[in-house]
């Protein structure tokens, strides 16, 4: 049962989404997906050379992304997307799709700044909700080694565990900027 | 309106979308309907491209058992790695639980043995025979309790080489 009315699933309505993934079958099944959710306008690409290219010329509202491709894989796409000087949208909605959710997968999917994570397999509803949370404004943060999503979805006001940094967080100040961000 | 610390900013993205969609989407209900039955009808196509990536495993599983040496019984694992984890993503979604969880199965073994040896392919071919079993019988839906026992099976020979 969806769980939330149709504010929702008005953030899809006229919207063009890229779909970027190795599989024709998979692509073809989030394809037909996207268009029962009223989507717009579907575009696809088989790897993120590929999507990137599309991404330029034709720059999407949001990305269903495949982890795994060659020969740029869902990571090192979303890592480009995010920190390029020359994105053309480093806010762009990403979901990362995979049939290994594992820990490190997950872990390394946050760190390059997906917005939302989806494990195969993926149902019409499980595709429908990541979207819609993908697309829903959030704050973004910026740091020497971070740039993407919040990652604390809530506030917890009695969180009543330590405190696992004071004024800054610990990580950014360890190691120097990059001298110049890639370039798509 | 961007917060800014010493290391770090938080930074709200621009809301182009809000503005330009509609306001008062379609019933998601409804939605979902249209997307499930899209998943149905797919299913038929599915069950064909099924019978062109079992080929393309039996191929890759030819090729290992052809395989030369250590490095190359490695590159073709990898192939067959691949084609195996695409049946494993796509099976599931289209209803195939069995032939997902062999995928699987087959899957960990060859991502997680540091090498794959002569003898693996002892443990390799069962997996094989299974998926093709599966995928002929096409049986998606709610799997026989052989079918369970099987994969079970599988799954126990794939822990017990891997701790081994």
């Amino acid at each position: 049962m969806p769980a939330k009315p149709d504010e929702d699933l008005a953030l899809l309505q006229g919207t063009r989404i890229l779909v970027v993934e190795d599989s024709k079958y998979m692509r073809n099944l989030i394809h037909g997906l996207l268009l029962s959710y009223g989507v717009s306008e579907v575009l696809e690409a088989a790897d993120g050379t590929a999507a990137l290219k599309i991404v330029m010329a034709t720059p999407p509202d949001a990305i269903v992304c495949d982890l795994q491709m060659a020969p740029m894989n869902g990571l090192e796409f979303c890592d480009l997307l995010r920190k390029a000087e020359n994105s053309p949208n480093r806010f762009m909605p990403i979901v990362m799709i995979t049939a290994n959710p594992s820990r490190e997968t997950v872990a390394a999917a946050r760190d390059v700044g997906v917005s939302e994570f989806l494990a195969k397999p993926i149902t019409a509803e499980s595709l429908l909700k990541r979207l819609i949370a993908a697309m829903k404004s959030r704050p973004f943060v910026e740091t020497r080694k971070y740039f993407g999503p919040d990652r604390r979805r809530k506030e917890d006001l009695e969180f009543p565990g330590p405190e696992r940094r004071t004024t800054e967080p610990e990580e950014i100040v360890a190691k120097p900027k990059p001298k110049a961000p890639p370039k798509i | 309106m961007a917060i800014k610390g010493k290391n770090y900013e938080v930074i709200n993205p621009p809301s182009k979308l809000a503005d330009r969609v509609s306001k008062g989407g379609p019933d998601p209900t409804e939605a979902i309907g249209r997307a499930d039955h899209a998943v149905q009808e797919m299913k038929k196509d599915y069950k064909t491209w099924l019978r062109e990536d079992i080929e393309k495993l039996v191929k890759a599983l030819n090729a290992l058992k052809a395989a030369s040496d250590n490095a190359d019984r490695q590159k073709k694992a990898d192939t067959l790695f691949k084609v195996s984890f695409d049946i494993k993503g796509q099976a599931g979604t289209f209803g195939f639980s069995i032939l997902s969880r062999v995928a699987k199965s087959l899957c960990k073994l060859l991502e997680e043995k540091p090498t794959i040896e002569a003898d693996d392919i002892g443990v390799v071919v069962p997996h094989v025979d299974a998926m093709r079993a599966s995928a002929a019988e096409q049986t998606d839906g709610t799997p026989s309790r052989i079918s369970l026992e099987v994969v079970a099976a599988l799954e126990g020979i794939v822990a017990k080489r891997l701790n081994r």
